[in-house]
This record gives structure tokens, sequence and C-alpha cells, in this order.
């Protein structure tokens, strides 16, 4: 790969790591020695950064001590592992969000990971791709969210899919829509705003929904829904 | 009283609902992925209104 600093995509994530992280408390916690280096010199990550290590305790120490509000870790330490400091910061500091960097790309250690309650996960070998699953996942834990790319989702959360019937009649784009705000927990009122409806027009095709996925209440339509793999309310 | 809150959650290859009394979809959630990190799929508002019927429609 040749790494072009001065590349508009380089630039873009920059300025946009900056804005994200600009009010933030961040430790960093890499095994790698250079691959930290490297990070934090990173200008939006150094006017952010409150300490880095590269070791489990170390690491711990210094959550500890400086109060984050976001631990970047990798899951390979120099010593110890990423994801015990994850469950470690998690118990004495719940507010600290936590991303986690996984070098090994298998289900058991993404679930690993969830478990430890990560609140972002990206696979190392995404990071320089220009993907932007990096920026993506600063961003979504700004907003307070949890972040799995796509790729991570479909090895962690693989819904079941037993053998169902195929459907008589498939879901308009509309109910498609509502299904999955339905999925989401949103109330009627809450899709209606979303998607720009009247409240009544959402409750209809809520109602075609469970008509055509043979529902009898809005969870049983949204786990026919998702058993169909015609939604994702992680997305 | 809180609203009630259906966690969809995968359960040993299959579906199933656990309901929970909370202020709002954000806070179901979070307790989701709190206590379900790994098998919470979908939060559905139950919505008491909601005629349920016996039989599919």
């Amino acid at each position: 790969m040749e790494l072009r600093l001065d590349s508009r995509v380089n630039q873009e994530a920059i300025a946009q790591a900056s804005e994200l992280l600009k009010d933030r408390r961040i430790v960093v916690v890499f095994g790698d020695r250079l691959s930290l280096i490297s990070f934090v010199l990173v200008d939006a990550i150094t006017s952010s950064l409150v300490g880095a290590a590269t070791t489990e305790e170390e690491g711990f120490e210094l959550v500890l001590r400086t109060q984050p509000d976001l631990l970047i870790c990798s899951s390979d330490l120099e010593s110890g592992y990423g994801i015990n400091l994850l469950r470690r910061v998690k118990a004495e500091l719940p507010t600290c969000q936590l991303l986690i960097v996984l070098v090994r790309e298998t289900q058991t250690v993404v679930q690993e990971a969830m478990e430890a309650f990560a609140d972002g996960v990206v696979f190392k070998s995404s990071l320089g791709t220009g993907r932007g699953d990096l920026i993506s996942a600063l961003r979504t834990l700004a907003e307070g969210g949890v972040y799995f790319p796509e790729q991570i989702r479909r090895i962690a959360a693989s819904t079941p899919q037993p053998d169902l019937p195929p459907l008589v009649e498939e879901l308009s784009p509309r109910e498609l829509e509502v299904a999955a705000g339905v999925a989401r927990g949103l109330k009627n009122n809450a899709i209606a705003s979303l998607l720009g409806l009247s409240v009544e027009t959402v409750k209809s095709h809520v109602g075609n929904a469970m008509d055509k996925l043979g529902a009898r209440d809005r969870t049983q339509m949204a786990v026919m829904a998702l058993l169909y793999g015609l939604i994702d309310p992680l997305q | 009283m809180s609203p009630a809150y259906d966690l969809i959650l995968e359960s040993n290859g299959r579906l199933i609902t656990h309901t929970v009394e909370v202020a709002d979809a954000l806070e179901a959630w979070r307790l989701a992925r709190a206590r379900y990190p790994a098998r919470i799929r979908g939060v559905v508002w139950r919505d008491p209104q909601q005629v349920h019927l016996d039989h599919p429609r």
C-alpha cells in the first residue's frame, strides 16, 4: 500500500477525527509500540490524549489515574489482553466508552468483545483501507451509540434462518421501513416523524406488514421480519 | 407505569422475547446491550392500544 498523507480521503479522515475528538479525553493502549506511537502522533489524537500504554496493567492504571471518557485499545497487548482491559475498565469506570481494534477476525473474539461491553469494534485489517470504519466508529460513539461494522455484525449476530415458507406477498419498501422502525423500539408517532408520515398511515403500514408476515402483534411482526432477513435493527 | 418493551434475543439458534418496563426505547436498548450484548436482535414497544389477534390475519 502506498500511503499518501495528502490524499483527499486521508485529509478528510483527519479533519473528521479532529472534529469528533476535540473535547474528549482519550487513553490509547496498543500492544505494538510502532502502531501506538504512529497513532498518538496524529494531531487529532494528540490534542485529546491523556495517556498511552502498551500493556493491560499500564492501561488500567492510566485509566484509573486519568479518568478518560474514551479508551481505544487493541486486542493484542505487550502483556495482558485488550478484552480483559475492557472488562476491568467497564467495571471501574462505566462512563468510559470502549473502542477495540481486533487483530483476529473470528466469531469467538468478536463475541468476547461484545460481551466485554465494547462500545465499538473495528478490525485492524480495515484500518487504512479507505472504508472509514474508524471514523464511523468515532462518530457513532460521539452520538452515544454502539458501533459494529456490517462485517462484524454478520459474524457475531447471525439471526437464525429456519425453514420458512415463501411470503405470499412481499412487503413494500415503506412497510419495510416501518417494520424496521418497530424493531428499533420506536412508537408509531416516532416512526411517523422519522418517515414524514401521519400516525394513521404508520398504523396502516404496521397492519399490512403484520398481515403479510402472518403476525398477530408488533413483536411477532418484528420477529418474523428478522427471521425472513427483511430488516436489520442493529444497522 | 413505565411503558413495556419486548427485547428480541437470539437463544440457541432461535429468537425469543423478554419484556421489560423502562422509560423509553433508548433505555431498552441500553439495558439490552448491557445484559445481552451478543444476543440482542431488536426491541419492540408494546402498543397498549393494539388488539392482539388470536389468529393471524
